[in-house]
């Protein structure tokens, strides 16, 4: 006992003989005392771990009791390019707003793939948009409530009237968490979207059917909820995966087993092959609780009740999958037509034994395909799309000439914020996938 | 510090370490091969994320496993345990029918003994499962299989010797499934038997 004491004692304090034992008694206190911040931190960080906000979690209120719904003509004129006065710490220097089909409006920004999903109404004059902000790229999020008073041009905007007055602007505050939005919050109009962007000839191609669970939007990946979602992250089209049950439904999952980083912990565990649509549906939930759709009820979803132009059926199940997919898709094509909507779905070609069995399939060339593999296997099949890496690069002069065949190319799968920056403003790609759409619609909408 | 912990070690060693010669006979490790069998209940602690006011799950059930262990002169022993484990077993009511979906494992898993005293033992283990479950939906049956690696298992025991070659004990154990991130715990009846080994004797040369 004796060795530790002066041990520890010769570790904090020189010797001194006579207050040796008082010294050595202190010395130890502060010794652990010292330490405590330390350890207080570790175990802080440990608790707050898992303490995220999520989107669904934010307190989202309307700021009045009565308002009423926009216009479309009033909507579509404070569409456009905003310069961000106030708030640029979370929201960066601009900010894009674009209302889409669900009549929400949604913003994006260029920092850390920040948006926002809002929904407007208005009110003596007034327009109110309140909503939730988050981070693409973190789980960061909180609410925001903004106002187009009549002193920053909202008359103008209610009006029939089509021209934008040139003070537009908008006020208001966010919150961070579920806290009171309180921080201000201030955009200044700049100027409406591009002829280009108005074409609306590019796809934003959202991954896993709008994002995926890992990133924590609050909706499962390859769900009914996530494809109804897809818009208000700036998504034009989805890619979707398809599985095969042991009762050959087609169904909409993206690995092989079943595993708690897509569902919730259930009673069914191993390859999801091996089980029926009965068992999966009754026994399995995604992580946010929704459950497994078919693909026939994914495609139904897409053609009823959302405004997506272009589908992307990434074969999961090699071989016979097809033959059950084949029919499911051309029925979701005629679906579309007698709601007079003109929607693109594309069989994925993922690899050589998938191209091999589509070679096999009679009437082949008749199918929308999307190759993955090279332009000499996207013209041999007569592929309508070839959707090339992103890793090889931006293609200018394949891209060119697989246009010219009046085939679309389509790159996957874009994350990275400096090279969707690169790939929309140098690139000529018809569309991009990714797992950050908000991200790929800020860029593109910035497009002059 | 390091210097007393050392000794404060050695001494906690020293006070429960003791020269075999004091043991009981029967207590001898100097043997061959054993075989332990065990039977008791599992309790299968609970995970599953299941809406609760449609489905019930049943937790505790009998299992039982195996091991084969090489015991040489050394506290140290090693071997192969193999066994089997109901896991739980859930049931949903649907317009009067009952569904119920199972999980059963049979962990066949590399396994390190080691005595602490002379009767009282711990062990660790890790290896392969495989995992079956078992579903019975609207009265049709049907099952999957698949594997698991990186399961890891302990247990502790006590073995009370009945004669040199048989004993008789109670053992706790820990099975941790990775793949499926289940737990169990289970308390099991122990018998075991030692091969005794043979001495052959070596006859002095002249």
């Amino acid at each position: 006992m004796k060795l530790v004491k002066k041990y520890k004692f010769f570790n904090i304090f020189p010797e001194n003989g006579n207050a040796g034992c008082v010294l050595n008694a202190t010395c130890v206190k502060i010794h652990l005392i010292k330490y405590i911040p330390f350890f207080l931190t570790i175990l802080l960080s440990i608790s707050s771990c898992n303490n995220y906000d999520l989107p669904e979690s934010i307190n989202v209120k309307p700021p009045i009791t009565d308002g009423k719904p926009l216009s479309n003509n009033s909507k579509t004129k404070f569409e456009g390019i905003y310069k961000v006065i106030k708030g640029n710490d979370v929201f960066g220097d601009t900010l894009v707003l674009k209302w889409n089909s669900k009549g929400n409006l949604s913003i994006f920004g260029g920092a850390n793939g920040v948006y926002a999903v809002t929904k407007g109404i208005k009110k003596d004059s007034s327009i109110y948009i309140y909503g939730y902000w988050r981070f693409g790229l973190n789980s960061e999020t909180g609410a925001v409530n903004l106002q187009l008073k009549p002193s920053d041009g909202s008359n103008a905007i209610l009006s029939q009237n089509q021209t934008i007055p040139s003070n537009l602007m908008i006020k208001g505050t966010y919150g961070s968490g579920n806290e009171t939005p309180e921080t201000p919050l201030e955009l200044v109009y700049v100027r409406p979207f591009s002829e280009k962007v108005l074409k609306n000839d590019f796809e934003i191609l959202a991954h896993r059917s709008g994002g995926r669970t890992s990133d924590l939007v609050g909706v499962s990946e390859n769900s009914l909820e996530m494809i109804g979602f897809a818009e208000d992250l700036g998504s034009t089209g989805v890619e979707i995966d398809v599985r095969l049950t042991r009762d050959n439904v087609p169904i909409l999952y993206h690995d092989e087993d079943i595993n708690i980083r897509l569902t919730r912990k259930s009673p069914l565990n191993g390859p999801i092959a091996n089980f029926s649509y009965p068992e999966i549906s009754r026994f399995i939930r995604l992580v946010n609780g929704e459950r497994i759709p078919t693909l026939e009820e994914a495609l139904n979803k897409i053609v009823d009740s959302t405004n997506l132009t272009t589908i992307w059926l990434d074969m999961k199940s090699v071989n016979n999958a097809m033959l059950k997919v084949f029919p499911i898709q051309q029925q979701a094509v005629e679906r579309a037509k007698r709601k007079n909507r003109n929607i693109k779905i594309y069989v994925g070609i993922p690899d050589e034994d998938v191209l091999n069995f589509f070679k096999s399939v009679p009437n082949h060339k008749n199918i929308n395909a999307l190759c993955e593999l090279t332009v000499e296997e996207t013209v041999g099949i007569e592929a309508e799309v070839w959707a090339p890496r992103w890793t090889l690069g931006t293609l200018l002069p394949e891209v060119k000439k697989m246009q010219s065949q009046n085939r679309k190319v389509y790159c996957w799968t874009l994350d990275n914020e400096a090279f969707i920056k690169k790939y929309v403003n140098e690139g000529n790609f018809n569309g991009i996938l990714t797992n950050y759409p908000t991200i790929i619609a800020y860029y593109h909408y910035l497009r002059k | 510090m390091k210097k007393s912990f050392f000794i404060l070690l050695s001494c906690i060693f020293g006070h429960f370490s003791m020269a075999q010669k004091a043991w009981d006979t029967r207590d001898s490790v100097a043997r061959g091969i054993s075989i332990v069998v065990a039977s008791g209940i599992s309790h299968y602690i609970n995970t599953l994320q299941l809406n609760q006011s449609k489905a019930s799950i049943k937790q505790n059930f009998s299992c039982s496993s195996m091991r084969i262990m090489w015991e040489p002169e050394h506290r140290l022993s090693l071997g192969i345990e193999a066994g089997h484990y109901k896991v739980y077993e859930v049931q949903l009511v649907e317009n009067n029918n009952i569904n119920t979906a199972s999980l059963s494992i049979t962990p066949i898993l590399f396994c390190v003994q080691m005595r602490i005293f002379k009767r009282f033992y711990v062990s660790a283990a890790t290896g392969v499962s495989i995992h079956q479950a078992d579903i019975n939906l609207l009265g049709n049956q049907s099952n999957s299989q698949s594997w698991a690696f990186s399961n890891l298992k302990f247990s502790a025991g006590y073995v009370y010797p009945v004669t040199k070659q048989f004993g008789l004990g109670l053992q706790a154990q820990f099975l941790s499934e990775n793949k499926t991130e289940d737990m169990i715990a289970s308390v099991q009846a122990v018998a075991r038997y030692q091969f005794k080994r043979k001495f052959k004797r070596v006859r002095e040369r002249r």
